[in-house]
């Protein structure tokens, strides 16, 4: 993925659990994990979806109050398929990593946010990655509009996971107006476009809360 | 607890590290390294996750997923002698809540393998799985209620 940001979120505010020790020192054993308070007794879960290098990893890492995680699975190369994934051809099974964080919304709820290539068959390798989440936000980037083509039919088709679009903007991205990306995408009146900077944690909260508002008020069900 | 820990640090020290990368090279899983099947039945260390993966498609009880959080249930309770290193590993990973997720990621194990395993420790008592939202539907407007006032006060 492109956006390496993971290494260097922006000055992450101080995580409700203790924090994980800056170094370990050779051999020593592994370092603790950063443990979520005890009282949490939920975990919600957000899918971050777009294409390749569109920024996912950077909004989790703006985000979570932990260092992103990743997270693995194989795949077999019959399902691998014609995609594009440069450099990855050849192999026999290729593990594809999903990019993760966490942020811990009260005493007893934790929200983690699941950075998810768009294709479907990445999804299915995750068991039960859509099944209960809150929504999905997908990450588009109006210079390469087109990428973000196959995550909107994967979630259309599905139909029963609430997501809302945000720009990512990057410096020489273009800023088109709301209406001509709503037809550019294609989208249902009521998808929340919003535009954001996945540098920025107040940026990509403001992202997240258009996503939260729109899945509320499709659960308190048509006004 | 904490003197057994380098019992999972016999993987390649790097591998953790590349983790934090955005770009992850050449760092093979926990599961594919010489040591990892080491226990049981299965030698052939690059198999045997995916031979324990596929004798089992899924875990015995489907409300093990991604965010559920696991907690060890008992922490005095011993893990029988014929219990799998990643097993055991997941167990220590667990002495204090984490979701499933991190646990596989920490330990560096595919997702699927770590379902498995926490959902067997979750039968055999030795973990608890605390998860609300039910595995079809979707969040609650309670649930959705909270979390929106949660993101509200970090924007």
């Amino acid at each position: 993925m492109g956006s390496a940001g993971s290494a260097d979120p922006p000055s992450p505010p101080p995580a409700l659990s203790a924090e994980e020790p800056a170094e370990e020192p050779a051999g020593a054993p592994a370092k603790l994990p950063a443990y979520l308070p005890d009282t949490v007794q939920q975990a919600v879960k957000i899918l971050v979806v777009g294409d390749f290098g569109v920024g996912k990893t950077t909004m989790i890492g703006s985000v979570s109050e932990i260092e992103p995680l990743r997270t693995e699975e194989t795949m077999t190369q019959a399902s691998v398929g014609v995609d594009d994934l440069a450099g990855l051809d050849g192999k026999r099974t290729t593990t594809v990593a999903m990019d993760f964080g966490r942020v811990t919304l009260s005493p007893y709820t934790a929200l983690y946010l699941f950075g998810t290539p768009g294709q479907r068959r990445f999804w299915d390798l995750w068991a039960g990655l859509g099944e209960g989440a809150v929504g999905a936000l997908v990450l588009v980037d109006t210079r390469r509009i087109e990428g973000s083509f196959e995550v909107l039919d994967q979630l259309e088709l599905r139909g029963d996971l609430p997501f809302a679009i945000a720009v990512n903007h990057f410096p020489d991205s273009y800023r088109h107006s709301p209406q001509a990306l709503r037809e550019a995408l294609d989208l249902e009146p009521d998808t929340p476009i919003v535009h954001c900077d996945a540098r920025s944690r107040s940026s990509s909260v403001d992202a997240l809360i258009a996503l939260v508002e729109h899945a509320l008020s499709l659960q308190k069900g048509p006004s | 607890m904490s003197g057994d820990q380098g019992a999972h640090q016999d993987g390649d020290p790097s591998a953790r590290q590349s983790v934090q990368q955005g770009a992850h090279q050449g760092s093979a899983p926990a599961a594919d390294h010489p040591t990892a099947g080491r226990t049981g039945d299965y030698h052939d260390s690059a198999v045997r996750p995916y031979v324990l993966t596929r004798g089992r498609a899924r875990p015995t009880r489907n409300t093990i997923g991604l965010d559920t959080l696991l907690v060890v249930a008992d922490a005095g309770k011993p893990l029988p002698p014929s219990a799998s290193r990643q097993a055991r590993d997941l167990l220590r990973m667990c002495g204090r809540l984490l979701s499933l997720a991190e646990a596989a990621a920490h330990l560096e194990l595919p997702l699927s393998v770590a379902g498995i395993l926490a959902s067997d420790l979750v039968d055999s008592g030795h973990l608890i799985a605390r998860s609300r939202i039910p595995e079809a539907g979707r969040p609650d407007v309670t649930t959705l209620q909270e979390v929106l006032n949660g993101l509200r006060r970090l924007s």
